[in-house]
């Protein structure tokens, strides 16, 4: 699944941010309601979905009563989205009540969702219970990189057919398109497909080390060399992103904020930084409370130390939940982050 | 006697004074309401009417009953252009 979102562009919609920012109040929060998935996919953040055994559900996932009380509670924290993700969130019995129960609250509810299990039919009892859009993950634009990231056959047809569906139910749609290795070559079939059906889309290029630090979630991951001759090619401004103003700190734990399937609150659902259990305490209180959280919120820019001695800081992009998963270090940096920046720069120079 | 409601499809948060409210399905816009608006807004749950709805903004901001019934009056028209209320 993308960790990232985009459907928050309107300037309005920005300057609520900044408001919420201050006030630290979790507009856009991702609730992970099962880490059940029907892929196999080996660049999954969850978990080594590559063996056999993936959709053992958790022995402690949240219970259906345990969600619908946090949904209670993240709503009086304030939350205006609510996007329900997996694993793959279409497969739990009980996602309309919680679609439902948002709602009560008047929160937007959304899915991240990988789409393939969009029939007409889901996509009438998921309007009906008042779903507003969904972000869906494209992994390639072929039967072959969709095999060869997902595990599985058959799902790149299931899931344009399931795009296909959302939009004609009327859904607010928007593609996360991840690109790998082995579907970069189809970055143009992903893009001509997105603005013939006047989709929105975003790439994502970041695979991270598992939350189980089992190996092998990166090898799908865009090599240098790729990387490199994206930056003068047609998407280029993809991959050639500039930082100016040197910003270093994201929306974690002020606008954004991760509830696991198992009750912990993380910073972001991209940063899973155990911030306290929803067994344990209630969500207004681990989101006032909570000493990660809090430490997060008061970080300054000198605390992002590596970045501060860094030659390329005005080519990076980095994400601090993203680097957190591979290093334990959420101000720190990683290899893949630094030598992408250091190859923007480098082109730069070049080019000028 | 009109007691304004709420179009059940929308998403709506008041952050500080002001009101956000997502109608994304539907008319696909984002509205923000300034601090009467919200207030009248908040009002728009089917058990106010319009001089219900004069009294309590003529409490919380210093103006005079007509010209608050006059404003409530065009802000509801607003709304209902938007088809933001049933």
């Amino acid at each position: 699944m993308s960790q990232k979102d985009q459907f928050v562009k309107s300037s309005i919609l920005d300057g609520m941010l900044k408001k919420a920012s201050k006030a630290c109040i979790p507009l856009i929060t991702t609730f992970e309601i099962t880490q059940n998935c029907n892929y196999k996919c080996s660049h999954c953040y969850n978990f080594d979905r590559t063996t056999d055994a993936t959709n053992v559900p958790k022995a402690n996932t949240l219970r259906p009563d345990e969600i619908l009380r946090i949904i209670d509670e993240v709503a009086q924290v304030g939350a205006l989205y609510l996007n329900f993700t997996g694993g793959e969130s279409l497969l739990h019995p009980h996602l309309d009540d919680f679609i439902r129960r948002a709602r009560t609250h008047h929160m937007e509810a959304r899915l991240k969702t990988n789409g393939s299990l969009l029939t007409k039919e889901r996509c009438e009892k998921l309007d009906r219970a008042g779903l507003a859009g969904m972000d869906v993950s494209l992994y390639g634009f072929s039967e072959y990189s969709y095999e060869k990231l997902t595990g599985k056959s058959g799902m790149f047809v299931k899931t344009i057919d399931g795009i296909k569906n959302a939009i004609e139910q009327g859904f607010n749609v928007s593609l996360s398109i991840i690109l790998h290795r082995y579907n970069i070559d189809e970055m143009k079939l992903m893009v001509d497909f997105c603005r013939e059906n006047s989709i929105e889309f975003q790439f994502s290029i970041e695979i991270t080390e598992r939350y189980d630090n089992s190996s092998g979630a990166k090898d799908f991951e865009i090599t240098p060399e790729q990387f490199k001759e994206q930056l003068s090619g047609e998407f280029a401004d993809v991959f050639m992103h500039l930082n100016p103003d040197k910003n270093l700190q994201c929306s974690c734990a002020r606008t954004v904020c991760g509830i696991s399937s198992t009750g912990e609150v993380f910073p972001c659902i991209g940063a899973p930084i155990a911030s306290g259990n929803l067994r344990d305490k209630s969500f207004v209180d681990i989101w006032k409370n909570s000493t990660v959280l809090n430490k997060i919120r008061d970080l300054k820019t000198s605390d992002f130390k590596s970045c501060m001695t860094c030659d390329h800081i005005e080519y990076c992009n980095r994400s601090s939940g993203s680097i957190y998963s591979n290093t334990k270090e959420y101000t720190g940096c990683d290899t893949v982050t630094l030598d992408q920046a250091r190859m923007r720069h480098e082109f730069k120079l070049n080019t000028v | 006697m009109i007691k304004p409601l709420r179009m059940e499809r929308l998403a709506y948060k008041t952050i500080g004074d002001e009101a956000i409210i997502l109608d994304t399905k539907i008319g696909r816009e984002v509205h923000q309401l300034n601090e009467v608006a919200t207030v009248v807004w908040n009002l728009c749950n089917g058990t106010h009417d319009i001089q219900s709805m004069v009294e309590k903004v003529c409490t919380e901001f210093e103006v005079e009953p007509a010209v608050a019934e006059r404003d409530i009056k065009a802000l509801l028209a607003e709304f209902n252009s938007k088809s933001l209320l049933r």
